[in-house]
């Protein structure tokens, strides 16, 4: 499956070499403000990187947390973390550094990970959670023909604050049709 | 060891697997079972065993085991919360007094923030329990989950800790 490759991207896993990459977005307070984690120190960049290793051997593969590289430079990260293999669930995630927000890179990358998940993966629902408060965010799981479920009231803890999640899926059929 | 009133709720043991399977006999249970055969059953509560973040539980009332329920950690201060009733107990309001104690239980003594819990869409009985025990609609999730060989909606409900501390 991997390196999956877009018309700007290449998605591959992360190597220890990407932290210095990884750290000039993960420790902006814009990038990380609707994150649980961040901004980080460049020990937690490092220890993240060292987290998704595990996962990148794992066989049956279910964790994919994905370097997006453009022009051989990592700007940012994807996620497609399989949940629970019978039901074919997993969740989708993207981090994008700022200086490329609003050109579609989240879009772009998302799109290749359900057409990844749903094709070769062969999940049947793909969900993700975003903040009421990131409308850019929600563009691009509306964009990707992910549907709005509902909203968990109080679901997680971000820089001291409980805050809502909506709550997106989309299926395989939803995709086959569009796609 | 959790109490109320007229239950006993405690941590599940590995002989517990044939109690499972021994509820299959209703057919409204063998759906709910958290695994099809015996063996799945042996290795379900084999599993359960080995992860502390999982409290599952066997409800037990006058010495019968009568339900399986779960507080069980998925992610950062939100769990869930589920469970199955063997059918000669339904109707008489267990499972509300079950669920109300694993409420307490998370809310006070595990500190939670937000529990949660999710129920087939035509699970009338389920939601009904949900509701009368203060959790809130949240959701539909849509093709959630594979039941007899089709898709079926979850319908997502949720109770924050601040809404179960101000009920009288």
């Amino acid at each position: 499956m991997l390196p999956i490759t877009t018309a700007r991207l290449v998605l591959r896993d992360f190597v220890e070499a990407d932290w210095a990459d990884v750290q000039e977005y993960a420790s902006d307070p814009e990038v990380c403000r609707h994150m649980v984690w961040g901004p980080n120190t460049p020990e937690q960049t490092k220890a993240f990187i060292a987290s998704t290793l595990p996962g990148q051997v794992e066989r049956p593969r279910r964790k994919h947390e994905l370097a997006i590289v453009m022009n051989g430079k990592v700007i940012g990260g994807a996620r497609l973390d399989i949940h629970n293999v019978e039901r074919g669930e997993a969740d989708l995630g993207y981090t994008v550094a700022r200086p490329l927000w609003s050109r579609g890179i989240a879009t772009e990358a998302a799109r290749a990970l359900l057409k990844a998940g749903f094709g070769e993966l062969k999940l049947h629902r793909i969900f993700a959670t975003c903040s009421p408060e990131n409308a850019a965010s929600s563009r691009v799981l509306e964009k990707i023909g992910m549907q709005r479920e509902g909203l968990m009231r109080e679901h997680i803890l971000i820089k001291g604050r409980w805050r809502d999640s909506l709550l997106y899926a989309v299926l395989d059929r939803d995709w086959n049709a569009i796609a | 060891m959790l109490k109320s009133p007229r239950l006993v709720l405690r941590r599940i043991v590995a002989a517990d697997a044939s109690v499972l399977w021994s509820w299959r006999v209703h057919r409204e249970i063998v759906r709910s079972l958290p695994a099809p055969t015996l063996n799945g059953l042996r290795a379900f509560v084999r599993e359960t065993l080995q992860d502390r973040s999982r409290h599952q539980f066997m409800a037990v009332a006058g010495g019968e085991p009568i339900g399986l329920f779960r507080l069980y950690e998925r992610g950062l201060s939100d769990r869930d919360i589920g469970g199955l009733l063997a059918k000669p107990a339904w109707g008489l309001g267990y499972g509300t007094e079950v669920a109300r104690v694993l409420l307490d239980y998370g809310f006070r003594r595990l500190k939670l923030h937000r529990i949660w819990a999710t129920c087939d869409v035509d699970n009338a009985r389920s939601i009904h329990l949900m509701k009368k025990i203060g959790m809130k609609r949240e959701g539909r999730m849509r093709e959630h989950r594979l039941l007899g060989g089709r898709w079926r909606d979850s319908l997502l409900f949720a109770i924050l800790d601040s809404e179960w501390k101000a009920k009288p």
